[in-house]
């Protein structure tokens, strides 16, 4: 899986309407007011926070590679695919990554899985004591409840876990080059995991293709990991799988300027309090109106204004937000941001 | 007290290994201690032992997170739950956890960052500190090869904490940094044992070439008709992946090492290494430390460390078993000036020193001030911390004096290397011991040995090719 496979995705939707830079942005998963808010507007949220040390260089290759297949081109800044690129777009497999709902987090579920599967495979060879493939405390200590007490018992666990394991890789319908490389980062005893200079020899592909591919698969083992029905199902796994999900969607900072804002501060009043930039505290209110249900958004705009606004964009395709402020000159960006992001749907297509 | 009891008790040993029960005795007889002790003598057990039979806390100041971690853990292995580290990485809710909780920790790693930052110099010396452990203590010095300024503010903990027992531990100490790690310390009275540093098992080897194809090709020879397990040093990440890729042509299982690789992934290199998996690791010297596998046949460098005490740390985690096994330091002339560069431009000149300032003095962070001024972290952390003592031309000078002592140990390895006399003697001769006696293999100046204990027994690798998922799973677990 290329990297200028996600960026035509994103492209594809993001189409004319967006530069090549909030392509990036979605990709690292910037938390600007801007960019949560096209992740929303674009349903591009699966790709959201994908890549967050995703570097420019590697960024610029992958987007420069696109344009001189001639499958992307910039207009004025923004960019826009070709015929061609609509055509390539729309040959790519579907992926199924869930960046918005993990962010990064996947990583700890893997960490989780991988100490598991070392811990009983080095019980079952009778090594008590053995380096542990994380030093996270958190995660050793989440491992530490999951294995029985009863020494009796590990064998079966183990086995069970196995069990799961397979039956959950099927169902991900990922490929096999995906239950591959995850059935070979995994380690324990007689069969050490393989570092990924070692899986790039033996896939013959390079390491930012099955690092991605890997990605995926994390992302579809943990959506069958976590359903409800699994805890029956596959019980272990959907332990590991425990508050992976990014239950606030805020981030850290926004959430924190929603305390005060819950308990009935002003925006300037929030801004003093923590001496922060007013456009920073409308950063977390246009992120907090994108996601928390019934944010009173009339607070900052009145209805009718609300309603204009919502119906130009709907009408004229106006996503851009240069081209909405000829429109409502007395409107600041702020609440223009504050509107769109309280709208959900596709984008134009 | 029978000692030999406890030990037998606590550890499972029948016997202490040379040097240890001294330094055991010491401790508990209540005496700030510094022993001296070869890399894979047994170190920690000098600490473990004692602190496990003194009341109160037991801190022990580690210069590495991977080294404070894998100490924690093997202190954990052994049943021993009461352990804690404690590092600058670790966020801060969690470190007020640990606080919470101190009353439950007897075994206390941390860094001397962290150490040495006023809120936790406040907390900790508030607690019953029964031991400091000060470990790799050579990096208190200036003098040593790996200083570290932090160290230096150990001193006044030691003063707020009330004077608890000292115990510092390295692995190399030559004279001057001895009287650094007493008189930083102030260890007035202390207790020195000092083990001495000759390894009999070691074969050690000089191999010239004459420029770095021809390494290429010694190393390749080598390692495709000798066996492993071995480490090979190398100076630079470049060199490491270049190396990696000629030897694992030959089909060599080599894998590379360094500090720019992911966690995981370094991890599982290590693994493999242990479990024999591996035959071979490409290394800068960020691997090794920690690292306990006793049957390291050879270790080859290929390119002179900066200094003799670095030389001998890294090679001497070749047969840490006892048996029989080879340190090889490849040298191409040229090399020298190669260290050189690397070891000078390690330290700010004076345009660079007076650079840095200039730029924090207006206000700009420590770290893109040394940016700018192009220095490393190292750099800027010792120049912060001499301006504090003693301003801009201190500096200066202490740096002309570092740079001079430099490039003296430079010599002395380069003698190791160039020389005609007893490799295994000019070692010991560093460190102030006596000649080593004749012994037999000695050394390629004392005699070119065929090292027929390197007998080759390489199977035939092949393709690496995955395995079905499920098989691999059961592999794992069933
Ligand atoms: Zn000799």
């Amino acid at each position: 899986m290329k990297l200028s496979s996600l960026i035509l995705k994103i492209a594809e939707k993001m189409d004319g309407q967006r530069s090549l830079n909030g392509c990036l942005h979605v990709l690292r998963g910037k938390r600007s007011g801007q960019t949560l808010q096209d992740a929303d507007t674009f349903s591009v949220k699966p790709y959201f926070s994908l890549l967050p040390k995703l570097s420019e260089a590697a960024f610029t290759e992958a987007a420069g590679a696109l344009r001189s297949r001639g499958l992307l081109a910039e207009k004025e800044g923004l960019l826009e695919l070709t015929d061609a690129g609509r055509e390539a777009a729309a040959a790519l497999p579907e992926y199924r990554f869930d960046g918005w709902n993990y962010r990064g987090r996947e990583a700890v579920f893997f960490q989780r899985l991988q100490l598991v599967v070392q811990t009983f495979s080095q019980l079952r060879d009778g090594q008590n004591s053995f380096l542990p493939i994380t030093n996270d405390r958190t995660v050793q200590q989440f491992v530490r409840r999951l294995i029985p007490v009863k020494k009796e018992s590990w064998p079966e666990t183990a086995g069970q876990l196995a069990e799961e394991l397979i039956a959950a890789i099927r169902a991900s319908g990922m490929s096999d080059l995906q239950a591959a490389l995850f059935s070979h980062r995994l380690t324990g005893a007689g069969a050490t995991g393989w570092t990924w200079e070692q899986l790039e020899e033996a896939a013959g592909e390079p390491r930012n293709s099955l690092q991605l591919e890997w990605l995926e698969a994390l992302h579809r083992l943990l959506a069958i990991a976590e359903t409800p029905q699994a805890e029956n199902a596959m019980p272990h796994l959907h332990k590991l799988s425990e508050s992976i999900r990014v239950e606030t969607p805020l981030t850290g900072s926004a959430a924190a300027t929603k305390k005060l804002f819950d308990k009935g501060y002003s925006l300037e009043e929030i801004s003093r309090a923590r001496q922060l930039k007013t456009s920073t505290i409308e950063d977390h209110f246009t992120e907090m109106a994108a996601n928390v249900p019934g944010f009173p958004i009339g607070l900052f705009v009145t209805e009718d204004d609300q309603q204009a606004v919502r119906l130009m964009v709907s009408d004229g395709d106006v996503k851009r937000l240069r081209l909405l402020k000829e429109a409502f000159p007395h409107l600041s960006y702020f609440q223009l941001r504050l509107v769109l992001s309280t709208m959900k749907g596709e984008p134009p297509v | 007290m029978r000692l030999e009891q406890e030990l037998k008790k606590r550890f499972g040993f029948d016997s202490f290994r040379p040097g240890q029960e001294d330094v055991v005795r010491s401790v508990l007889d209540g005496k700030d201690t510094l022993a001296i002790l070869p890399t894979g003598m047994g170190k920690s057990l000098c600490y473990q032992l004692p602190g496990d039979l003194m009341d109160g806390l037991v801190i022990i100041v580690s210069p590495l997170v991977s080294l404070m971690e894998d100490q924690a853990a093997s202190i954990r292995r052994r049943g021993e739950k009461r352990v804690a580290a404690v590092n600058a990485f670790m966020p801060s809710d969690e470190r007020r956890q640990l606080f919470a909780e101190i009353g439950t920790v007897k075994f206390l790693f941390i860094s001397p960052e962290m150490m040495t930052r006023p809120d936790m110099t406040r907390f900790l010396s508030s607690q019953h500190v029964a031991l400091l452990v000060v470990d790799e203590a050579h990096c208190i010095s200036q003098w040593g090869f790996d200083f570290r300024p932090d160290y230096l503010r150990l001193g006044d903990f030691i003063r707020k904490a009330g004077n608890p027992v000292i115990l510092a531990l390295t692995a190399t100490a030559d004279g001057r940094v001895e009287k650094d790690i007493l008189g930083y310390l102030e260890m007035s009275d202390a207790n020195v044992f000092r083990q001495s540093l000759n390894r009999p098992n070691l074969y050690y080897a000089v191999q010239r070439a004459a420029g770095e194809q021809e390494k290429n090709r010694w190393i390749t020879e080598r390692l495709t008709t000798t066996s492993g397990p071995g480490i090979l040093y190398v100076s630079s990440r470049k060199r490491v992946e270049e190396l990696t890729a000629l030897l694992q042509g030959h089909g060599i299982r080599i894998a590379s090492y360094h500090a720019g690789k992911e966690a995981g992934d370094r991890q599982m290199i290590q693994q493999q290494f242990l479990s024999g998996e591996l035959a071979w690791i490409c290394a800068t010297n960020a691997f090794g430390m920690g690292i306990h596998k006793d049957d390291i046949r050879q270790v080859i460098h290929d390119q002179m460390p900066a200094s003799a005490a670095a030389y001998v740390q890294e090679a001497g985690r070749a047969g840490r078993d006892g048996k029989q096994s080879s340190a090889v330091l490849l040298y191409v002339p040229d090399d020298e000036q190669k260290v050189r560069f690397i070891v000078q431009h390690d330290l700010p000149d004076e345009a660079q020193t007076a650079h840095y300032l200039a730029m924090k003095k207006n206000g700009e962070a420590a770290a893109s001030a040394a940016e700018f001024a192009g220095i490393s972290e190292t750099g800027a952390r010792l120049i912060d911390y001499y301006g504090e003592h003693g301003g801009g031309t201190a500096v200066t000078e202490i740096f002309t004096g570092l740079r001079f002592d430099k490039e003296e140990k430079l010599r002395q390895m380069i003698g190791y290397a160039a020389g005609q006399t007893c490799l295994r003697s000019k070692l010991l001769h560093y460190f102030g011991e006596e000649p080593a006696r004749e012994q037999i293999p000695c050394c390629s100046v004392c005699g070119d040995m065929a090292e027929t204990w390197l007998e080759s027994a390489l199977p035939a690798p092949g393709e690496r090719a995955f395995l079905p998922y499920e098989e691999r799973i059961r592999l794992l677990l069933c």
